[in-house]
């Protein structure tokens, strides 16, 4: 390399620096210092003639190296950097000292200490500017194809703004039909509109319906859908992961199917419908709900004895019993995980799971639900009769340390939505809800109370101390404290406002993902207020209720967010990378690995050799590595153990 | 004889500290000079080796700011230069050194004045502590 021609700028920033410091002195000082070939002071460095004078400058001197002393680097730096490159040196051969926040303002008082400061920060960044290294970029070909991981909401929304932008998207989901948790539910808050019911009809008819969106998916010809699969491992980085998906056979094919139902009149077995709850029965060949989609029939593995009575019967041959399960490998430049939350299982709280009159909010909305098992009547579970008193327990298994620390965010919501809507149907059941706070955290989500208060609902703040069931009174009694004061509420049916917890191949799916979670176990983001729904991982995105539990509204922007980052990151096809990155001095590293644990985005991996590696699209350029590494092997572009060495002792020196 | 006045290296974070400081020194607010300031992407980058090279280049003191815990850049580069400078201490303890001569402290981008109490009472920790042993010496250097 070329010997260091340094050219230091002073900035008089009209006299903010220059009545201060005593910049004559620092010139002087400064053209004493060894390969500093240029130095001058000028009026304004950021107006048009300062500009000029330092393209004049780097041009007459041939300086290759340039030191700006000046205003902070937050100012002015990236037009400083424009001029250097203008001029054909590598911007990144510019050191900018902020002699005016960190000498002139701080010591407006004493003169000799600003001056005496200055020149300290002048020589050190001299120092420093000698030991700078070029910095290259390398251009990475991207895959204009995408992996969504789950069909909910968020999957829904992103899978088909992704196709419209013109990108390839493979959407993974893990149960036999798209929808996710939305599915299940009758109405939807704020608007009220039809979570489900609308979704086998056209969209013209019904255009605030939600369920629209899934069967826009079905028909993209740039979605393609993997159900009942699960994604096995991954390699690669951000526009080129190599992606394994397990496809486990549906044993229907929904291409050919289309719902006619002779296969569940022959079907010899019956159990009880989970996705109802068990308000319902099913036979092993079944439709979870009529609004399924794709629309059509699914095999429950579990019980089905493979009788081969729906085989034989099923007019168009969709049916394939001895389906096994298949590998598809996929190419993909970005990965977006949407994989939802569950419900949190009451298990014997408040006597949950041993009177059936006690259920939770998501079983209460099937039965609200006009096309659910019950036809939108509320009953009792035990006995199929009218309810005239329903008490609502709220935050159960949320906001409680010892079992999930977090608010649910969404339990008060809906909460009142199910209150409302009962109050509506029948004004002369008593409605009550039991709870510690009500959190309301969207939009004209207030007017829900409101309303909930106009329409007679009762309101109890307090804990819930115990509940028992009265033999004589054939109801439940329901002891709440309150403010101090023990209250007695008799109901005959018990909704459970549950907390949501992640889905529940949410821990697999990080470990092949290599993504870190949170210790609530949600997906964790780089930052919580600026990179909120970017992993560790570069190019892997999640949205939605995956990183914690959110609203409809909100899910369905924080899906749009992530496509507009991925097809920032992928639309041109190709990655610009720039090489101030982490890199491996081959003849000192001992395979210890220690890189790799340390890397919080999984940039640095051994080889087979032994050897640490740096794949530089994934490198953020911290250092963490550079620290951590015990035999010096691995150093920082630009923060190298001896660059830094040469500032801290540029920075001691008197 | 002349008063002591330690000379103290800052460590301080380009995404935090930094800022907080540079926003300080905006509102003319100072800090005491005999604290020399270095920034750094992330205090995930200084390693025990650079703290000790400032204890041998005759810094008195050294103060390490990073990231409030979460809100780091890079994940937790923070906490891991945390728990090396905790275990640093105990080395420099150890050495005879003094573990006090080495402080780090994490704060939000917002909080120049909690980061220039932390350096002033520093400063005078050091003070009362007096000066590093290895100047006199001059082993290392």
């Amino acid at each position: 390399m070329s010997e260091a021609r340094i050219g230091v700028f002073i900035c008089k920033c009209g006299g903010e620096i220059s009545n201060i410091v005593d910049l004559d002195s620092l010139k002087e000082y400064v053209k004493k210092i060894p390969n500093v070939v240029y130095v001058e002071k000028h009026d304004f460095l950021c107006f048009r003639e300062g500009q000029e004078a330092l393209k004049k400058a780097i041009r007459e001197h041939r300086l290759n190296r340039v030191v700006v002393a000046a205003c902070s680097p937050r100012l002015h730096e990236i037009m400083f950097k424009r001029i250097l490159s203008e001029e054909g040196v590598n911007p990144c051969m510019l050191e900018i000292v902020s002699i005016r926040e960190q000498c002139a303002w701080p010591y407006s008082d004493n003169p000799f200490k600003a001056t005496e400061k200055a020149k300290n920060m002048v020589k050190t960044a001299i120092l420093r500017v000698k030991t700078l290294e070029e910095i290259g970029e390398v251009t990475v070909p991207a895959k204009l194809s995408v992996l969504v991981v789950g069909g909910g909401i968020a999957g829904i929304t992103a899978a088909l703004k992704l196709a419209d932008y013109g990108f390839q998207v493979y959407l993974v989901e893990k149960e036999a039909t798209l929808g996710g948790k939305g599915l299940q539910l009758g109405t939807v808050f704020p608007t009220e509109d039809c979570g489900v019911c609308m979704v086998p009809y056209k969209l013209e008819r019904h255009r605030k319906c939600l369920f629209k969106y899934v069967e826009l998916v079905l028909t993209n010809p740039r979605i393609k859908i993997f159900t009942k699969s699960i994604v096995e491992h991954v390699e690669g980085y951000l526009g080129n992961f190599k992606v394994i998906i397990r496809k486990n056979p549906t044993y229907v094919n929904f291409e050919k199917c289309v719902a006619c139902g002779v296969c569940e009149e022959v079907c010899p077995i019956e159990v009880p419908n989970e996705f109802d709850f068990g308000l319902s029965k099913r036979k092993a060949i079944y439709m979870p709900s009529p609004h399924t989609l794709p629309r059509t029939y699914i095999i429950d593995e579990e019980n089905c004895n493979k009788c081969g009575e729906c085989e034989k019967v099923c007019p168009f041959n969709a049916i394939n019993l001895n389906e096994k399960p298949e590998r598809i490998e996929l190419n993909v430049g970005a990965i977006i995980v949407t994989t939802g939350f569950r419900e949190f299982n009451p298990k014997n709280m408040y006597g949950y799971g041993i009177y059936p009159d006690i259920i939770t909010q998501l079983m209460l909305a099937r039965m609200l639900d006009l096309s659910g098992p019950t036809g939108g009547r509320l009953v009792r579970v035990s006995d199929g009769r009218k309810p005239t008193k329903i008490v609502m327990i709220q935050c159960v298994g949320s906001r409680d340390p010892q079992i999930n620390p977090y608010c649910s965010n969404i339990c008060c919501s809906i909460a009142l939505k199910h209150a409302r809507s009962i109050k509506e149907r029948s004004p002369e059941t008593d409605v009550t809800i039991v709870y510690k706070d009500i959190r309301l955290m969207g939009k004209n989500y207030e007017k829900y109370l409101m309303e909930c208060e106009r329409l007679g609902v009762n309101f109890v703040k307090g804990e819930v101390a115990g509940v028992k069931w009265d033999t004589r009174l054939k109801k439940f009694e329901i002891e709440v404290e309150s403010f101090g004061n023990r209250k007695r509420l008799l109901a005959d049916l018990i909704v459970l406002s549950t907390g949501f917890i992640p889905s529940s191949n949410a821990i697999e799916l990080a470990k092949v993902l290599n993504v870190s979670l949170r210790r609530d176990l949600f997906f964790a983001s780089t930052h919580p207020k600026f990179a909120p729904l970017e992993t560790n991982v570069n190019g892997i995105f999640v949205c939605g209720a995956a990183q914690g539990p959110t609203d409809i509204s909100e899910t369905v922007n924080q899906a749009l967010a992530v496509v507009s980052k991925v097809a920032k990151v992928l639309g041109k096809g190709e990655i610009k990378v720039k090489l101030s990155k982490a890199i491996v001095n081959e003849n000192y590293c001992i395979g210890c690995r220690v890189c790799e644990i340390s890397c919080p985005f999984n940039a640095a991996k051994v080889s087979v050799q032994g050897i640490s590696n740096v794949v530089e699209v994934m490198c953020k350029e911290c250092g963490i590595c550079a620290a951590e590494c015990p035999a010096e092997a691995m150093q920082l572009v630009n923060y190298r153990d001896e660059q830094l060495s040469e500032i801290i002792k540029g920075v001691l020196s008197s | 004889m002349k008063e002591f006045k330690p000379l103290i290296l800052a460590f301080l974070c380009e995404n935090s500290a930094y800022r907080a400081i540079d926003v300080a020194c905006m509102r003319k607010i100072s800090y005491l000079e005999s604290i020399r300031v270095i920034k750094v992407p992330c205090s995930g980058r200084i390693s025990s080796t650079h703290i000790l090279q400032a204890f041998s280049n005759g810094a008195d003191g050294v103060i390490i700011f990073g990231c409030l815990k979460g809100g780091c850049n890079f994940v937790d580069g923070n906490l891991r230069t945390q728990f090396r400078v905790k275990k640093l201490k105990e080395t420099l303890d150890t050495v005879g050194l003094g573990g006090d001569r080495l402080e780090m402290y994490l704060v939000g981008f917002c909080e120049a004045g909690k980061i220039l109490k932390y350096m002033n009472d520093f400063y005078m920790k050091i003070k009362e502590i007096g000066p590093n042993p290895l100047k006199s010496k001059e082993v290392f250097k």
